[in-house]
This record gives structure tokens, C-alpha cells and sequence, in this order.
């Protein structure tokens, strides 16, 4: 039977704008795998088309059967991970296997306070100025 | 509730399968198509699942030899045939053929004519030989919703959900999105108003269910 796994360092879930998210990923397989990567990405989720953004992929040499790698990504400085009424975005972690599109995918959050950033409706209408203070 | 729980978000609408009349499964489907030459329609209103049905079509005709090969009718789209020219073991799927003018249409035949097979999908029959009539009820709606929320429909009573199926007009996407609408508590949701006629028409749909052609 075949297991994908991804964790990061600490099993920490929450990073802040520009930090490195580091960890480790591992795979058990019937067979050889074709190729293995890794991948930083954003999506939204909610009413609507659906968005991604791919920021980094890491991509593995010589995958065996059963393997273990250490991963590590810069994050950007935005978008932060953040629900309003529409949509919510995400950020994740996913590691993909071929053949098979194998996968299996770790969310994490991106914001200045460790948080996801709710777009509230007294957010959304309060005045730039009072929003600043 | 935020846009990443709601579980009527694309993501998880997008995942639902088309719902076969009873009496019918794949193996009429592929018949019935079979028997029309490989080429027919899926025809149906907005939203009652002639795109889901499509796309899983396209999905599964690797199972029976054919590279399936799925379109849009979108500006480009004879530009893309002759890029990339149809071959024999080829089955073309084309959502959406009314936005093609009826020249466009014609111009499209004949770039693909020598495709395996082509099923589109048309809000009206009259196109290719009708394959499916995608129509949808009020138990149907029920049944998604009930699918999407985990079986547990306590929030919504039949005749809420029947309100809303009677305002889209039995549009089932449109439908599910008032449900986002509303239980993610956008204040701006308001039912759509039907004209007395059509009222009665989207509470007659008991039977909207049609058999194949």
C-alpha cells in the first residue's frame, strides 16, 4: 500500500511573511517512482472559479521505493492566508508522486500574526485611518 | 462561517456526480450512443448537470479505446482543431455548442468529421441527436445538498430548499450557490422572483426527469 507523508520542522503550522518553512517528506511505494517533488503553493477556496499560485517546487533526483528528503522554502511576502465573504486563501504544502499522481498536502499559514487574517464585515468598512491606528 | 468550510464552495460542487435517472446507468449512455453513430447531445436548462455529465463522459471513453478529447466553444476554437488536427481514435467533447454562430457550427463539423466520435452539450435539442435530456427535480436538489452537508439536512426543511430550487428555476448550480450565499451569511442573498407562470411551471417539475430520446 502506498503512504505519502510531509511534516515540518517542529510540526509547526504557522509562519509569518519572508520566513524559511523547512521539513522533511517521505513516501513508501510498491515500486520505483518516476519522479517526486515538492511544492509551495496558495489557492483560494470558496464561491467561484478557483485560483493558484505555484510559488516554489523542489523536485527530488533517483526516487527509491521507500525515501525520505528534507525540503526547504523561502515563503514570500504575501498574499497573506486570509477568509472574507467570497473566498479563503490557503497556503500548502504538497508533495506529488508519478506515476499515479500520487499526492499528499500539508496546509500551513502565511500572515504577519501567526494567524489567518478574517476579513469581518466591521474589517471591511472600517475607515482607512481607524484601520491604521 | 468562512469560504475554506463552507461545503457548498466550488471545490466540493464541482466533486458531485451526475445522478442518472432511475432506468439508466453508463451501459444505456454508451449504448444509446453507440446506436446514434457516436455523435448526439446532451441538451438541458442551465445548471442540471449537462457539463458534470460531459466531463465525466470524457472521463471514461479511455475505457472503450478512444483518446477523449474535451472543448470549449469559445473564440479559438477551429484555431485549436486546426493546430492540433483531430485523428481517427479521437472522441470530442464540445460543452456549450450554442455559443457557436450556426456558420462556426458548421465550419466545426466539418474540421472533426473524421473524429471517432463528438457529443456536445446544448440548452436546446436540434443540434446533433439527443443522447440525454439532463433535466433536475426538488428531490434531486434535496439529495446533492443532502450529499454536500454529510446527510444531515436538519438545517434546511424541504420547503426551504424546494424555495430555492423554485427560485433558480430548478438551476441547480445556481441553486447550491444561494446555499453558499447562505450559509456562509452574506447579508446581500435574496431569493430571485419568479413571474406567477413560471411558478407554477418550476413547482409542476415532479416528472422533469425525461427519458432518453
Amino acid at each position: 500500500m502506498s503512504s505519502l507523508r510531509i511534516a515540518t520542522q517542529l510540526q509547526r503550522k504557522s509562519f509569518r511573511p519572508g520566513e524559511e518553512v523547512s521539513g522533511a517528506i517521505g513516501w513508501t511505494l510498491d515500486k520505483q517512482p518516476k519522479s517526486a517533488e515538492v511544492r509551495l503553493f496558495w489557492y483560494t477556496a470558496g464561491k467561484g472559479t478557483r485560483d493558484v499560485g505555484v510559488v516554489a517546487t523542489q523536485k527530488f533526483e533517483a526516487p527509491q521505493a521507500n525515501d525520505e528528503r528534507s525540503f526547504s522554502f523561502r515563503l514570500p511576502e504575501s498574499p497573506y492566508s486570509f477568509s472574507g465573504t467570497l473566498i479563503s486563501l490557503i497556503w500548502a504544502i504538497e508533495l506529488v508522486v508519478e506515476p499515479g499522481g500520487l499526492s499528499e498536502r500539508l496546509e500551513i499559514t502565511v500572515s504577519p500574526t501567526g494567524e489567518e487574517i478574517v476579513l469581518g464585515k466591521d474589517a471591511l468598512h472600517r475607515p482607512a485611518n481607524n484601520a491604521a491606528a | 462561517m468562512r469560504p475554506r468550510d463552507n461545503p457548498f464552495r466550488s471545490a466540493c460542487i464541482e466533486r458531485v456526480h451526475y445522478r442518472f435517472p432511475e432506468n439508466l446507468s453508463w451501459r444505456h449512455l454508451i449504448q444509446h450512443l453507440q446506436q446514434l453513430g457516436n455523435r448526439a447531445a446532451l441538451v438541458g436548462p442551465e445548471g442540471s448537470g449537462k457539463t458534470t455529465l460531459l466531463e465525466e463522459l470524457h472521463e471514461r471513453i479511455s475505457d472503450l479505446g478512444y483518446r477523449g478529447r474535451l472543448l470549449r466553444a469559445q473564440p479559438g476554437l477551429l484555431s485549436h482543431i486546426h493546430a492540433q488536427p483531430i485523428t481517427k481514435i479521437e472522441f470530442l467533447f464540445l460543452d456549450s455548442a450554442e455559443r457557436l454562430t450556426w456558420i462556426e457550427w458548421q465550419q466545426f463539423k466539418w474540421a472533426v468529421r473524421g473524429a471517432a466520435g463528438l457529443v456536445i452539450t446544448a440548452h436546446r435539442p436540434g443540434w446533433l441527436p439527443t443522447l440525454l435530456e439532463c433535466r433536475t427535480t426538488p428531490e434531486l436538489f434535496e439529495q446533492i445538498v443532502s450529499e454536500l452537508i454529510g446527510g444531515d439536512l436538519r438545517d434546511f426543511t424541504p420547503a426551504t430548499l424546494r424555495e430555492l430550487f423554485v427560485a433558480h428555476r430548478g438551476n441547480i448550480r445556481a441553486a447550491l450557490r444561494g446555499l453558499y450565499d447562505l450559509v456562509g451569511g452574506a447579508n446581500s442573498y435574496t431569493l430571485p422572483t419568479l413571474s406567477s407562470k413560471a411558478q407554477r411551471r418550476a413547482n409542476c417539475s415532479r416528472s422533469w426527469f425525461g427519458a432518453t430520446k
